[in-house]
């Protein structure tokens, strides 16, 4: 009698087993019809020859070989979306943890430094490129001032018109705009290394940078890894920037996979292939994703 | 707990319940048939792209929109302004949605979206807008012998010239090419930039330029050919036209070699505040003109830029398109409303003086008011001197050209200019792509 009482199991009320599914149901759905039914349609449109509002017609894999074997523009748009992502892997990451270490001995002002700095992050890419154009516009920017100072080399760079230069300026701009969330997210984790790992070090007379190089940096590899996966993955995806200053010019410097994508669906009517770059752009972010989860794993262990 | 479980379960409910509710397909943009029964008023929703700045809309309200309302007392007419019209365009029709009365940007792309739209042809015959309006406008509207759109405003590119500035180093308005040229220089000399015009951040200002050389040097006749697969971007007139264009960059006439690094408001600055004597642009700037220069300023069309052409040749656009939506229930009210606008050319009037650019259509003179703005009356003589005399009114490539060989001009142009594409390479690329536009069926009419 008694081994069956404990085995007894009261049946879950149908609300309690479910509730957690209720809970999500709304994102689900949300997320459903804003990415999941999108993503497939774009899979299922590359195939097709469509302008975006007349009917498809079937064309099979005709899109793909246009983009590997004749589009020229798409190597451009992905060398520059490398050249990209290298600037976004090493800039605001070195930037970033470094201010981040001294940010965090500072024993008065920290919340100052942190907000002072995370500030451009709040505004709108709009605004912020907006802003930049206006202070390297060579007939009131910075170029006027380096020429009153003497600077005449650096009054004559055209920041934004000279092709060898253009993506550099504009991927300036957005550090400057996105290195300020890499310095907190380190800061975050800086605060979780334990300091008996630095006591222990300390005791074992090891210098500040092999502090930093055995405690702190494996201290916050979870965080980095974080930050090299987001890094790679919006390098492919990055658009705001670009449009609001160029517009992939000039002469298609700045051109980069999300412009040509824009390009071809919205002003060229080519829905269907732009629907193939999409296809494209998303399986290289996929392949980055999958290769900063293996590392990320093996760092967690 | 069973309070807090009933608690979870309707929060849960009325989150998924709200979110179908965002996705309600009610969407007002179109007059539906209950709001059509007899006796009933009903609404055209007129969503227009071009009219968006604060004094257009009043502008549009007060002499296209009140005087038709007051004369159809059954009719409302809600004017929709939408910046960016072409992609809330293209996602509302595609969604079967979308207004009653839609301003396309131009017959160019009337084509892509021709499945959606009303074939007006019957309208022009039953309303003889022939009649009324420029045969070279609505002649444009034509896609496979069928008027899928009536044109609406109109611009020619033409040169904005800053009087003061000119007389002050005793310039007059240049007449042939060797005068603007020299006027070039010396305006370098005296470190002005002789022509303001700069397309950075807004890449497709690269085609006012492109349709200028092509239609000034090459002539009306050449340019229709080749848009017509009879003639070749690297046959020797065409490619000695961008030749003349890169060289005059090159030399700093044109934005002092800085026009893929400045944007058109820049450059707008720059003309404003006196640093150059021309600005070029199109005749859209009436109204900006009016309201910013502080100076003497007038309009010209540039002079032919080749010898061998008999006269100028300005390149016109159909700025925008007025096109029925398929779906709209007020197929016959929209029709009538543009008869109706077509033909009160005392508001219109009115409405080109309050800062709108004119419909394609001849305003009497009379019809303006006895102070209006001189440069109106001067933008009008242009376009009636255009229309008694075709072999000058030359194709602007936002309205004539194929869409998919105008983007590749207008990213690749700038190449030429840094040296990264010489201009039999700019010709020969352009060719291929003009090839496989010609072999889509997509280039529009030119009349």
């Amino acid at each position: 009698m008694r081994n069956r009482l404990s085995e007894y199991k009261k049946p879950m009320p149908f609300l309690r087993k479910y509730i957690g599914f209720i809970f999500i149901l709304p994102a689900l759905v949300l997320h459903l019809c804003v990415v999941m039914i999108p993503s497939v349609s774009t899979f299922v449109m590359s195939f097709f020859d469509w302008n975006g509002l007349k009917s498809p017609s079937f064309i099979g894999i005709d899109n793909f070989i246009e983009i590997f074997a004749e589009d020229k523009v798409v190597w451009i748009a992905f060398k520059n979306n490398l050249i990209w992502m290298l600037i976004f892997l090493i800039v605001p990451l070195i930037a970033g943890l470094f201010v981040a270490t001294l940010v965090v001995r500072l024993r008065h002002g920290q919340m100052l430094y942190r907000t002072a700095i995370f500030m451009p992050y709040v505004l709108s890419a709009v605004i912020a490129a907006k802003l930049w154009e206006s202070i390297v516009n060579p007939y009131y920017g910075f170029p006027v001032i380096f020429e009153a100072i003497g600077f005449d080399s650096l009054s004559k760079i055209l920041w934004l018109g000279d092709p060898s230069i253009a993506l550099f300026t504009v991927a300036f701009v957005d550090n400057w705009h996105w290195w300020g969330f890499v310095m907190v997210l380190f800061v975050a984790a800086l605060h979780q290394v334990d300091e008996d790992l630095y006591e222990a070090v300390r005791i074992e007379g090891a210098t500040k940078i092999q502090e930093f190089w055995y405690v702190t940096l494996p201290g916050i590899k979870p965080t980095f890894i974080f930050i090299i996966s987001m890094s790679i993955m919006w390098s492919f995806t990055t658009f705001d920037y670009i449009w609001a200053m160029t517009q992939g010019g000039p002469g298609q410097a700045t051109e980069i996979l999300s412009t040509w994508i824009y390009k071809n669906s919205f002003t060229m009517f080519r829905s269907g292939y732009a629907s193939a770059l999409c296809v494209v752009q998303s399986t290289l972010v996929l392949i980055a994703f999958i290769v900063m989860r293996i590392l990320g794993k093996g760092a967690e262990e | 707990m069973k309070l807090k479980s009933v608690l979870a379960t309707f929060l849960a409910a009325t989150a998924t319940i709200s979110c179908f509710t965002a996705c309600d397909g009610n969407n007002d943009n179109n007059t539906s048939d209950s709001e059509k029964k007899a006796g009933d008023k009903t609404t055209i929703n007129w969503m227009d792209g071009r009219s968006t700045q604060d004094y257009q809309i009043e502008a549009v309200e007060n002499y296209l929109v009140k005087p038709f309302e007051e004369s159809n007392s059954n009719i409302d007419v809600n004017f929709i302004p939408t910046p960016d019209i072409t992609q809330v365009l293209k996602i509302q029709l595609a969604a079967g949605e979308g207004p009653d009365l839609m301003t396309l940007e131009g017959p160019s792309s009337v084509g892509n979206f021709s499945d959606r739209l009303v074939d007006m042809t019957e309208y022009v015959e039953e309303y003889n807008w022939d009649e009324i309006m420029f045969d070279w406008a609505l002649e444009s509207c034509k896609v496979d012998d069928k008027y899928m759109s009536i044109p609406n405003w109109y611009e020619a590119i033409i040169m904005w010239h800053n009087n003061d500035l000119m007389k002050e180093h005793g310039w007059e308005v240049p007449k042939t090419v060797n005068e603007l040229e020299t006027m070039c220089q010396e305006a370098q000399d005296a470190d002005l930039i002789p022509i303001c015009y700069h397309t950075g951040g807004f890449i497709m200002g690269n085609d006012w330029a492109l349709s200028l050389w092509y239609s000034n040097y090459c002539g009306r006749d050449r340019v229709k050919q080749l848009l017509a697969g009879q003639a070749k971007f690297t046959d020797e007139d065409f490619v000695a036209a961008i030749e003349m264009y890169n060289d005059w960059w090159q030399k700093g006439y044109i934005g002092e070699k800085q026009t893929h690094a400045i944007s058109n408001e820049d450059s707008q600055s720059l003309y404003y505040s006196g640093k150059s004597p021309i600005f070029f642009h199109t005749t859209a700037m009436i109204g900006q003109m009016k309201q910013n220069c502080t100076f003497d300023y007038g309009m010209d069309y540039y002079p032919k830029f080749n010898d061998e052409l008999e006269s100028a040749v300005v390149p016109i656009a159909c700025a925008g398109s007025l096109a029925i939506n398929i779906i709209s229930d007020v197929k016959d009210e929209c029709a009538q409303y543009i008869d109706y606008i077509y033909r009160d050319t005392k508001n219109m009037a009115k409405g080109v003086e309050a800062g709108l650019s004119p419909f394609c259509t001849d305003i009497p003179t009379e019809d303006f008011s006895k102070d209006v703005d001189p440069m109106i009356l001067q933008m009008k003589d242009i376009f009636a001197e255009l229309e008694e005399n075709p072999e000058m009114i030359g194709y602007c490539q936002w309205t004539f050209w194929p869409t998919a060989t105008h983007e590749y001009q207008i990213n690749n142009i700038e190449k030429v200019f840094l040296g990264q594409m010489t201009v039999q390479e700019f010709s020969e690329e352009s060719q291929k792509v003009l090839d496989q536009d010609i072999a889509a069926g997509l280039v529009p009419t030119i009349p």
